[in-house]
Formats: C-alpha cells, sequence, structure tokens
C-alpha cells in the first residue's frame, strides 16, 4: 500500500513551501506592477507630511500680509494664499490631518464592522435584529447622514472621525456577513465542529482568517472614502475647525479666489486626488491579490 | 457541405488529426493536447474516456471552436472534409449549432437563467434554418417531444429553474439536436444526473442523435457508460491519446496498461472481497508533464524504453495503442483482475458478540420552507430505525434529496432531529449538550465529501493534524508531533507533508490527511458522507482500499454514504436504501444486490451501467 | 410574484424605523438645550420657552416621540425657524432642482457607465481596457467639488460655454434651465459613471465565464447576439440591483455639487440649515431623502422581479 503512494508523491514534485511563498512575491511585484507604483506613491506621501516641518518654508499659519495671492515661485512652490500663507506647507500640513482622519476612520470602522460581521454571519439571532439595523443605516445617503449628525453634535476633528465612522460600518459588516456566510457553508466547519472544536474557537480561529483579504481591501477603500469625505465636510463647513490645516479646508479658502489665484485649489485637490488614486490602485490591486478565485491561476 | 473533398475523407463525419493546443502562458506554454487523432464516421457515436486532466472536454472544445481566443490550436480538424482551423473565427462561429451540437454536463448552469426555453430553443433554427418565430416554436415543440417532452406539457415560456433535471438535460439536448447537426459532441452529459435518470438520459442522447442522423461524441469518464453507448471508444491520457479502437473490443482486451488499470479500479459486483487494482499516483499537471510515455511513473511495466515516447500504432486488430508493452491479447482482463485477495474478513463474518454500537430508531427531521406567510413544513427525513455494529460498514444508498445527508448530519449532531433516537456507545446521543458533547465527540468522527473544502486552507497539514491530539488531549503534548506523522504514516503520507498547505496537495492527498484527522483520536465510528464522488476512478480505488484496511486495522465502524451502488456494496457489511426521506429497504449486500426486495431497489440496480469486462 | 412584492414591503418597514428614531433622537442628542442653540445667546427666556412648547420639548420623551410620530403621519414636519412656511414646502421647493439634477447626473452616469463597462469588460486586457479603467479609477478618486470647481474654471470662466453657477428655473423655459444645469449634471454624472464602468466590467466579466455563455456560443450565434442579448440579460439583472447604491452616491454627490455650482437644492438647504441651526428643516431633508432612498430601492427590488424570473417565481 505504502508502494503505490510512495510513487504519487514521487510524480508530485512540491517544493518547500517557503520558497513557494518568496516565489510568490516575485510573482506579485511583476504582475502587479501598478500595486507597487501606487505603494511606493503612498509612502512618499505619508513621508512627505510625516516630515512637513522639514521640507516647508513657513509655518501653515504663518500670514505674511505682504505675499497676499502670490504665484508659485522659488520661495513659494506652490504660492500663497490670500492671507500670504504659504500653499506647500499648509498642504503638508493638511495631509497630516487628511490622512489620520482617514486612518483612523478607516480603523475603527473596519475593526467596529468586522466584530459585528463576524457575529451576526455566524450566529442567526444576532442576525435578524442587526441586519435590520444595518439596513436602515444604509437607508441614509452616507454624507446626508454625516452632514447631519454633524451639524447636530458640532464641527470637530473627533465628531467627524466618529460620524465617518457610523457611516461606514454598516458597509463593512455587510461585506464581512458575506464572506462569513460563505464560509459556515464550507464543509471544514462542519468538520471542526464534528471535531468537537467549541464555536468561538472555530469562529476566531477558522472563521476569521477567512474574512482577513476582504477586511484588508475594505479598510484600503474606506480610507480613500474617508479622506475624500473628510473633505467634501470640510469644504460644506461642517467639518473640522477652520483653522486646523486640511485639504477640506484649504480648498473652501479657495473658492473665492478661483479665477485670479488657481495655484490655491490647483494644489491640495492633485494631493487628495493622487492620494485617493493611490489608494485606490492598491485596494485593486489587493483585491486581486487576495481574490481567491485569482489565486490558483 | 462534404461533397467538395476528395474521397479519402468523405466517409468520416469528423477528422481530428495530430491536434496539439497549447495555452501561451508568462512563465512557459503550456501544451494541454499533443498530436490527439481520432474519426467520427457517420452514425457512429464514439466515447472520450479518461480521468479528469486528460485533456477531454479541451478536445471537443477544440472541434467545436470554443477554446479561448489566445491558444494556439495545430493540427487538422476536418468536419466532412472542411478545414476547420482555416475557417475564420466568424465562419467557423455560424458552423456551431447548425452543424455541431453541444450538450454539456450542468444543464442548469448552461441553460440562460433569465432567458425562456423557448427563447433558447428557437434561436438556432430561425438564424440557421432562417425560419419564422412561429415555425421555429413549432419546431422547438416538435423537438422537445422527440426528446420524451409531450407536447402537452408546453414549457417553452418556462425557465431552467422551474425544470427537474432530467428535464433541463433533455432540453440541453434538444437545442443541440434541433439544426439536425452533422455531429453532436455531449461531454459528461449524465454526470451530474441521479443514476436512474442517467440510464434513460444516456438511451435518449444514443437515440435522437441517431435518430436525427448525426454522430457522436461522448465525453466520459465512465467506462460503463461507453459500453453502454458507443461503438468506438479513444482512451486519453495527459494529453495523449493511448488507445483507440472498437468499444467492445477495448473493453473486454484492454491493450494499454492505463485503460486496463481504469476498469480494475472499478468497483465489481459481487466482488467486494477483493481489493481494487489501483494505479499508482495521479493524472499529471501540465507543467510537470513526464518525458517520454507519460503513463510510464505510474505503470507497473515501465522500463527504460518507457523514457522515449512511444507511437500511437495499430495492434493486430485494429485497436491503435500507444504503449512500448501493450498488454498480450486474450488474457488481458484476466491478468488486470487477477487481483490479490484480501484476507478473509474476520468481523463480518463473526457474529457480533455485544449490542450494536449506534442505534437509529424513528429518526425524523423536518424543515421549514416557503415564503414566510405560507410557511410549509417538509420532513427531509421520515422516521428511520437501523443499526451499526461495532468495527463494522453500515452503507447508505440514495439519489440526490433522499435524505441520507440529512440523517449523517443527525448523527453526527451537527444539525438536531425534529424526533428520534441515537443511541451510541450504549448512550443516548441526542440527550448530550456542550461540553460533554464535544467530549464525545471524539468517539463519532466524519470525513466529508468535497477535498477542497474539508481542510482549512490556511493551516498547513502539521497544524490541522495537531488540532484533534490538541483538542482531545490524546497524549502528553510532547508526543502529538510524533503521533500525527504515525496517523499520516497510516494513510501513506509521510512527514514532508506537515508544512504543506492543503491546496498543495491533489484531491486523493487531501482526502487522506481528512480521514487520518478523523482517525486521530481513535473513534469508534467514522461518517463519511460521499467521501470518495469527487475523486477520480483511479484514486477513490487507492481511497477505499486504504479505509478498507484501516478498518482492520483500527476496528472502526463506518457510516458510508453514496450514491454509487458499486461503491457502497464493496464496502458495506450491511446496506440502507433510502427514498424519499424513508429507508426502503435494508439488508446485507447479497440481500440487496441480488434478492431485492423494494421495487425502488430493484430500479436502482437496474441502472447501473453494464460492466462487461466482469468476469461473472 | 405578489408574495414576493409583499414580502419585499415588509422587509422595508423595519428599514424605515431606523431612520425615524434616529432624526428624532439626534435633535435630543445636540449639545446643550436645542431651544436655546437654535435661537443663539441673545434670546430671552420667554422665548426660549415658546419654542420648547412648540417643539414639545417640555413633555416627556416617549410623549415627544408620539406627539412627533402622528404628526409624521399628516406629513407634518413642522416650521422652519429660518422660512416662514412649514418644512414640506421649503423641502419640495429645493427637491425639483435636486431631482433634476440628479435624473440628469443618473442618465449621463448609466449610459456613460454601462457602456464603458461593457467595452472594457469584452476588450480585456486591450488598449479599450486600460483607457477606460484608468479613466474610471481616477474618476472615483476625485472629490466631487473640486471636479466641479476645475470645470467652472474651464467651461464656464475660460471657454464661457455655460454660466459660472446658479439655477434656472423649470418656469423659465426647458432649455436655459437645462443649460444651467448641463456642468452640474456632468460633474456628478461623470464621476459616477467611474463607480458604474468598474462595477459593469466585473460583472461581465463574471458573466462572461458563465457555462450558458459558451451554450450560446456553441449554437452558431454571432457574438453580438451573445453579447447584447445573453451576456447584457445577464449582466442587466445584476447591474440593476446595485442601483440602489448608485442612488444613495448620487445623493451624496449632489450635496457638494449643489454647493459648488450655488444650486437651491436640497443639499444647498441641508448645509444651509446647519449652519442656521434650523434642526426642522434638518430633519425634514434627511427623512425626505431616506425615504426616497427607500422608495427607490422598493422599486428597484420589482423591476428585479421582472427581469429576473428566478425570482418571479420564487
Amino acid at each position: 500500500m505504502s508502494g503505490e503512494l510512495e510513487s504519487g508523491v514521487a510524480f508530485e514534485p512540491l517544493s518547500d513551501p517557503v520558497l513557494v511563498g518568496r516565489r510568490r512575491l516575485r510573482h506579485v511585484i511583476a504582475d502587479h506592477p501598478s500595486m507597487i507604483v501606487a505603494g511606493l506613491a503612498l509612502l512618499i506621501i505619508v513621508a512627505v507630511t510625516i516630515l512637513a516641518p522639514l521640507l516647508a518654508h513657513a509655518a501653515p499659519d504663518q500670514i505674511v500680509v505682504t505675499d497676499r495671492l502670490k504665484g508659485p515661485s522659488g520661495a513659494h512652490l506652490f504660492g500663497t494664499d490670500n492671507l500670504g500663507r504659504d500653499i506647500l506647507a499648509r498642504t503638508l500640513y493638511g495631509g497630516r490631518t487628511s490622512l489620520k482622519i482617514g486612518l483612523v476612520v478607516a480603523l475603527l470602522s473596519v475593526g467596529g464592522g468586522t466584530v459585528i460581521g463576524l457575529l451576526v454571519g455566524f450566529y442567526e439571532i444576532v442576525d435578524m435584529i442587526v441586519m435590520r439595523l444595518v439596513d436602515g443605516l444604509m437607508a441614509l445617503p452616507a454624507l446626508i447622514l454625516a452632514i447631519s449628525m454633524i451639524g447636530v453634535l458640532g464641527a470637530g476633528i473627533t465628531t467627524v472621525v466618529i460620524c465617518l465612522s457610523i457611516v461606514y460600518v454598516p458597509r463593512v459588516v455587510r461585506v464581512i456577513r458575506g464572506s462569513v456566510l460563505i464560509i459556515r457553508k464550507s464543509t471544514f466547519v462542519d468538520d471542526e465542529r464534528a471535531l468537537g472544536q467549541s464555536e468561538p474557537y472555530i469562529l476566531f480561529r477558522h472563521v476569521l482568517p477567512h474574512c482577513m483579504s476582504p477586511v484588508i481591501v475594505q479598510a484600503s477603500f474606506i480610507f480613500s472614502y474617508a479622506i475624500l469625505a473628510e473633505a467634501g465636510l470640510s469644504f460644506l463647513g461642517v467639518g473640522i475647525p477652520v483653522d486646523v490645516p486640511s485639504w477640506g479646508n484649504i480648498l473652501t479658502d479657495s473658492r473665492s479666489y478661483l479665477t485670479t489665484a488657481w495655484w490655491m485649489s490647483i494644489f491640495p485637490g492633485l494631493a487628495i486626488a493622487l492620494t485617493v488614486l493611490s489608494l485606490n490602485v492598491f485596494g485593486d490591486g489587493l483585491r486581486d491579490l487576495l481574490d481567491p478565485r485569482l489565486q490558483e491561476r | 457541405m462534404g461533397e467538395t473533398v476528395g474521397s479519402e475523407t468523405t466517409e468520416s463525419v469528423l477528422d481530428v488529426e495530430n491536434l496539439t493546443v497549447t495555452f501561451p502562458r508568462r512563465r512557459g506554454d503550456l501544451t494541454a493536447l499533443t498530436d490527439v487523432s481520432f474519426h467520427v464516421r457517420p452514425g457512429e457515436a464514439v466515447g472520450l474516456v479518461g480521468e479528469s486532466g486528460c485533456g477531454k472536454s479541451l478536445t471537443a472544445l477544440s472541434v467545436a471552436g470554443l477554446l479561448p481566443s489566445d491558444c494556439r490550436v495545430d493540427g487538422s480538424i476536418r468536419l466532412r472534409g472542411t478545414e476547420l482551423t482555416a475557417l475564420s473565427r466568424t465562419e467557423r462561429r455560424a458552423l456551431g449549432g447548425k452543424e455541431i451540437g453541444m450538450v454539456f454536463q450542468d444543464p442548469l448552469s448552461a441553460l440562460h437563467p433569465v432567458l425562456s426555453i423557448g427563447d433558447q430553443l428557437t434561436e438556432g433554427p430561425r438564424r440557421h434554418l432562417g425560419l419564422s418565430r412561429r415555425a421555429a416554436r413549432d419546431r422547438a415543440r416538435d423537438m422537445l417531444d422527440r426528446v420524451g417532452i409531450p407536447r402537452t406539457r408546453n414549457l417553452l415560456d418556462e425557465y431552467a429553474h422551474q425544470l427537474s433535471g432530467g428535464m433541463r438535460q433533455r432540453v440541453m439536448l434538444a437545442m443541440a439536436l434541433i439544426c439536425e447537426p452533422q455531429l453532436v459532441i455531449a461531454d459528461e452529459p449524465t454526470t451530474a444526473l441521479d443514476v436512474t435518470l442517467q440510464a434513460q438520459i444516456l438511451e435518449l442522447l444514443r437515440t435522437t442523435t441517431m435518430d436525427v442522423g448525426a454522430s457522436l461524441v461522448l465525453i466520459t469518464h465512465d467506462l460503463g457508460v461507453v459500453s453502454q453507448a458507443c461503438d468506438r471508444m479513444v482512451v486519453m491520457y495527459a494529453g495523449h491519446v493511448v488507445e483507440a479502437g472498437r468499444a467492445r473490443t477495448v473493453i473486454t482486451e484492454p491493450r494499454h496498461h492505463y485503460t486496463a488499470g481504469l476498469m480494475g479500479a472499478v468497483p465489481l459486483p459481487g466482488e467486494r472481497r477483493r481489493r481494487l487494482q489501483t494505479i499508482a499516483g495521479t493524472v499529471p499537471q501540465l507543467d510537470r508533464m513526464p518525458t517520454g510515455c507519460r503513463f510510464a511513473p505510474r505503470c507497473g511495466s515501465a522500463d527504460e524504453a518507457c523514457r522515449t515516447e512511444p507511437r500511437l500504432e495499430p495492434t493486430d486488430e485494429a485497436t491503435l495503442v500507444k504503449c512500448w508493452h501493450p498488454l498480450p491479447r486474450g488474457r488481458a482482463v484476466a491478468a488486470v483482475l487477477a487481483a490479490e485477495e484480501r484476507p478473509a474478513e474476520g468481523v463480518s463474518d463473526a457474529v457480533p458478540s455485544e449490542g450494536p454500537l449506534l442505534s437509529v430508531r424513528g429518526l425524523r427531521r423536518e424543515f421549514t420552507s416557503g415564503p414566510a406567510l405560507r410557511r410549509k413544513v417538509v420532513a427531509a427525513v421520515k422516521g428511520v430505525d437501523f443499526d451499526i455494529q461495532p468495527g463494522e460498514t453500515f452503507g447508505l444508498v440514495g439519489e440526490s434529496g433522499s435524505g441520507k445527508s440529512t440523517v449523517a448530519r443527525m448523527v453526527l449532531r451537527l444539525i438536531g432531529a425534529t424526533d428520534g433516537q441515537i443511541t451510541f456507545d450504549g448512550g443516548d446521543l441526542t440527550a448530550l449538550r456542550g461540553r460533554a458533547l464535544r467530549r464525545k465527540r471524539r468517539d463519532f468522527q466524519m470525513v466529508s465529501q468535497d477535498p477542497y473544502g474539508a481542510l482549512n486552507p490556511r493551516m498547513t497539514i502539521g497544524h490541522l493534524m495537531l488540532e484533534p491530539f490538541r483538542l482531545h488531549e490524546l497524549g502528553p503534548a510532547s508526543t502529538w508531533r510524533d503521533q500525527s506523522v504515525t496517523m499520516l504514516e497510516e494513510v501513506g503520507l509521510n512527514a514532508s507533508m506537515l508544512r504543506r498547505y492543503p491546496h498543495q496537495l491533489s484531491g486523493g492527498q487531501r482526502q487522506r490527511v481528512a480521514i487520518a484527522r478523523a482517525l486521530a483520536p481513535k473513534p469508534k465510528l467514522i461518517v463519511a458522507d460521499e467521501a470518495v464522488s469527487a475523486l477520480d476512478v483511479s484514486v477513490q480505488a487507492q481511497v477505499l482500499n486504504m479505509m478498507k484496511d484501516l478498518q482492520d486495522r483500527f476496528q472502526v465502524a463506518y457510516l458510508f454514504i453514496s450514491h454509487d451502488l458499486s461503491v457502497i456494496e464493496f464496502m458495506s457489511h450491511q446496506i440502507g436504501v433510502m427514498r424519499h426521506g424513508e429507508l426502503v429497504e435494508v439488508g446485507s449486500p447479497t440481500d440487496i444486490y441480488q434478492n431485492a426486495q423494494h421495487q425502488y431497489t430493484q430500479e436502482l440496480l437496474s441502472a447501473i451501467p453494464p460492466v462487461p469486462w466482469a468476469t461473472r | 410574484m405578489g408574495h414576493y412584492m409583499l414580502k419585499r414591503l415588509l422587509l422595508v418597514l423595519p428599514t424605515l424605523v431606523v431612520p425615524v428614531v434616529l432624526i428624532f433622537t439626534l435633535l435630543r442628542l445636540a449639545p446643550g438645550d436645542p431651544a436655546v442653540v437654535m435661537l443663539g445667546n441673545q434670546a430671552t427666556a420667554d422665548q426660549v420657552a415658546k419654542l420648547r412648547e412648540s417643539l414639545g420639548l417640555d413633555q416627556p420623551i416617549y410623549a415627544q416621540f408620539g406627539d412627533w410620530l402622528g404628526r409624521l403621519l399628516h406629513l407634518d414636519l413642522g416650521h422652519s425657524i429660518f422660512f416662514p412656511e412649514p418644512v414640506l414646502s421649503t423641502i419640495s421647493d429645493h427637491g425639483t432642482v435636486t431631482l433634476q439634477l440628479t435624473l440628469l447626473s443618473f442618465a449621463l452616469a448609466v449610459v456613460l457607465g454601462v457602456g464603458g463597462g461593457m467595452l472594457a469588460a469584452l476588450y480585456r486586457n486591450r488598449a479599450v481596457d486600460r483607457i477606460v479603467m484608468v479613466l474610471a479609477i481616477v474618476g472615483v478618486s476625485l472629490p466631487e467639488f473640486w471636479f466641479g470647481l476645475n470645470l467652472i474654471l474651464i467651461f464656464a470662466v475660460r471657454l464661457q460655454w455655460f454660466p459660472v453657477s446658479g439655477y434656472v428655473p423649470l418656469s423659465e423655459g426647458l432649455l436655459p434651465s437645462m443649460r444651467s444645469l448641463v456642468l452640474p449634471a456632468v460633474c456628478l454624472g461623470m464621476i459616477q459613471a467611474a463607480f458604474i464602468a468598474r462595477l459593469t466590467r466585473s460583472t461581465v466579466l463574471d458573466v462572461l465565464s458563465e457555462p450558458f455563455v459558451t451554450t450560446a456560443r456553441s449554437k452558431g450565434l454571432p457574438e453580438r447576439i451573445v453579447v447584447f442579448k445573453h451576456i447584457a440579460r445577464g449582466v442587466l439583472v445584476s447591474i440593476l440591483s446595485t442601483m440602489g447604491v448608485i442612488l444613495g452616491l448620487l445623493l451624496s454627490g449632489a450635496i457638494a455639487v449643489e454647493v459648488v455650482f450655488a444650486l437651491p437644492g436640497l443639499g444647498r438647504l441641508l448645509v444651509d440649515s446647519v449652519g442656521r441651526r434650523d434642526y426642522p428643516v434638518i430633519q425634514g431633508v434627511v427623512l425626505i431623502t431616506s425615504l426616497t432612498f427607500v422608495a427607490v430601492n422598493l422599486l428597484v427590488d420589482f423591476l428585479y422581479a421582472f427581469v429576473d424570473p428566478r425570482v418571479r417565481y420564487e
């Protein structure tokens, strides 16, 4: 009996899994060049905002009345605004605020959404109640929900973060619940149960790891949504306080000078677009990479 | 269209010569078919046989012109003398339906979900025969009538999801035949159907195809099906044709070791004491093709000569074979089937001393279904009684929807029973809850069907093997790894598996791991639900043999569930036949197979494809 | 099918409860006394007391809720603090503009998005696919308001093809009214088109791998019919089910666009009311949009039943 198997194994030569992993990483880089570029761009953006004090010539709120509305020049690469503040400095410091908000919202909503989604997907009783709640929250368009909540609770960084997280949690719950429902049907969950494993063990040790790819992908997308949403809210005057530099706030200031000082809107706008674009491209790459249907090919 | 061409080819409907299909890949081309040649004559049925991954379906797609556009096709495919590979994509496409009709394996996914049956059936005739809508609908009704759906059952305005599986396959067949093509290609047309339907549909396929004057190419993994429906057969292995000839001749006197091996791997009626003949290993993957004879690594008679590739050459009696050492004529079948005898089975012949290990009484399970306001209660299992003796196998056989899996899940306590008693190992199983139930679980384990889904794909085999030992605290922790390796060795694997992930294993290897895991806590009962149905014949035989060996060694009882009567007969000491949630007949294999009392059992038995190579 | 519709209808009711309760509690969650916040610091105690009474804030919470719910059922959304008219009429005035804008953008988005997405999928990995997908991913990465600002800069300020901002009501003629909406609709529509194109492409790719597409090809149908009949029908079913989500995105996007282009729509009303602390209007706008949203989703569900027989014969 072992004879028939010896040959079975011998003719299915499998390489060392570690090697497979390393080789796979090489393939990933070769197959997803855009994802790598986007990832590098993100790293640069983050690095540049962190190093803002070193890169900017001026403080973001330093008012120089004599330098009002100056176009891009050697002294002010991105030009100055209506109060003579350096746009480059404001864009860099604004990036800190915007990225921070995006990151925290992504972490909060994905974290909360994952826990709720897991429980909802696994226990049918919780499912009935929570999903009605989720549907109800989803019945409100995202920005309208956020604006009305912030409008009532008062603007501020904390409020924006909390409100945006509440807006995105139901979306994450849906996605996670979807994957849990699929995994719950796969045979290995039954196998584990038949083996004698307890339900919480199966949920956290077996089901959760399978939800990690959608979780990661969702996190990258919500990061980008949140940056867009924060910019939108601040632009509408219901976001973070005007004295804190953020990409949305800089753009709000630029509205009145649209025709006279184009640099006021172009540079912060490009910063948002580039950051969100990199996040989206990176997220797309991650999704393709983690998609089980594409894995075996 | 055949009249234009010279005399030599006019007698064939289809000539495939040296067909080679290559998929260009960034990391090297993959050649999926190499020099495939065969012919189909008018009115003839040709079977393409082989295990999955051998290139049967790809051959069919090449002939039908349905290959993805990025793959390279070399060689020649002639339909009534017309060279298909020379046609443009559009010209080629236009032949589909008109000259070549296709029947696919799973009719539910092959039929369009939101177009009506009538719409789908009339498309062909309206396009190829220029019929009006009305005329095309008439023709469609005609065709449905010919495939056994009476005109009174007007289903032109229905949709695929409203029909039963058998109905759908009839519609598929009608769709393939409606333009009266020269050639019908049927790709595993009965595999997705229940046993009793398989025979009917196969017969229908054969007769209606001949009826419209078409030739048939039947793709199947089942040698019984070929012997039942085909005049000639072509055996494929790893992208090669390895044997071709008259179906009867090849089946009674296979000349290639692979063909013979396939036949030996099928359990035969009345032969259940013998071990199954197996072919070692599995079909090689495309990127790991052995050089020389591709079957050599799995062949018992391979030698130095097999390092170079043999040619497909005629033997003395028109059978073509691609082998340096073809099996001799006349004694081929005998040689194959003269496998070692199994030692006499101690357990089954001895009268069981104690009481039954598992005793099921009046087991019942209801499900609610339907819209919220008109909820219906459907009984999936309607009061089932059976016993399993220690160390014995109880085989539960039935068609899909018969409730056999529900029984398994209730016995495993994965779902609750609506009513009834399960006594296991002297205790009431239905009374156990929570921790007590989980503790008891070490005595009854499960092996499920899906070799892909049954193991958590994100854990290494080592980790998966460790789980039962840790969970049930089987000996000191320091011994768990060694115990895992011992269990893997019991199922014919070794320690090199520990670091691999399930997707790096073949289907058969995965199923072995699942069995090793189930055996680890030394259970008294293993519930195996369709444990071998997803495996190829040769691998299935390996696993079945192994399960029998393990039963002898570990004195474990099986509740073995399958839709396949031959497999059930091979494995079981007692057999239960299920239909519509009821156990219609219980008895020993001899009772069931030679003296079936219930009409349904007889029906099931008569639906098994014939095994002409059986010795009795 | 009747059962299906009834079931959908019944499932919608609990969905509505959440926004209704949320909107009610929102006001109570506000820091400080809403009446004081609304009236500002200069208000006299008498004024505050009067507003408290008219808002029903002096009653116990359950009574307030019951009262509020009762008035909702009579379509009484209360009175605006700012406008001298009932909230409902303010909303219906502004609603027309938003409706016009969303419908226009929706049409643009669906045509461009579905067309582009199908093209990209059918010519997968070719130049068309690359171009459409690059445009789409850039599109979903642009903030609507910034895209709008740039459109104004180019087409209104430099080229002067369209008015810089402002709205010409329908009463002054269809064409001038439409002209004033072209830029806003393009702004909103293009960005939604990018979403739809990405969605359509992946849906078409999924459908392309379905066995029924192979069946259609095996019948010798020309690719044109395979695409526009067999594939399109399969895709339509999936796309339709996401139309509700698209509408939500449109309504969200409309807010910023209305502010940028100075259109007197619901979004602008919401933002302005937040600035004015006009709580009844905020409540009204949120309630009406969520009602619309739920109603449209219900409609989509019903349409779904017409397109997909599997649902119809459930």
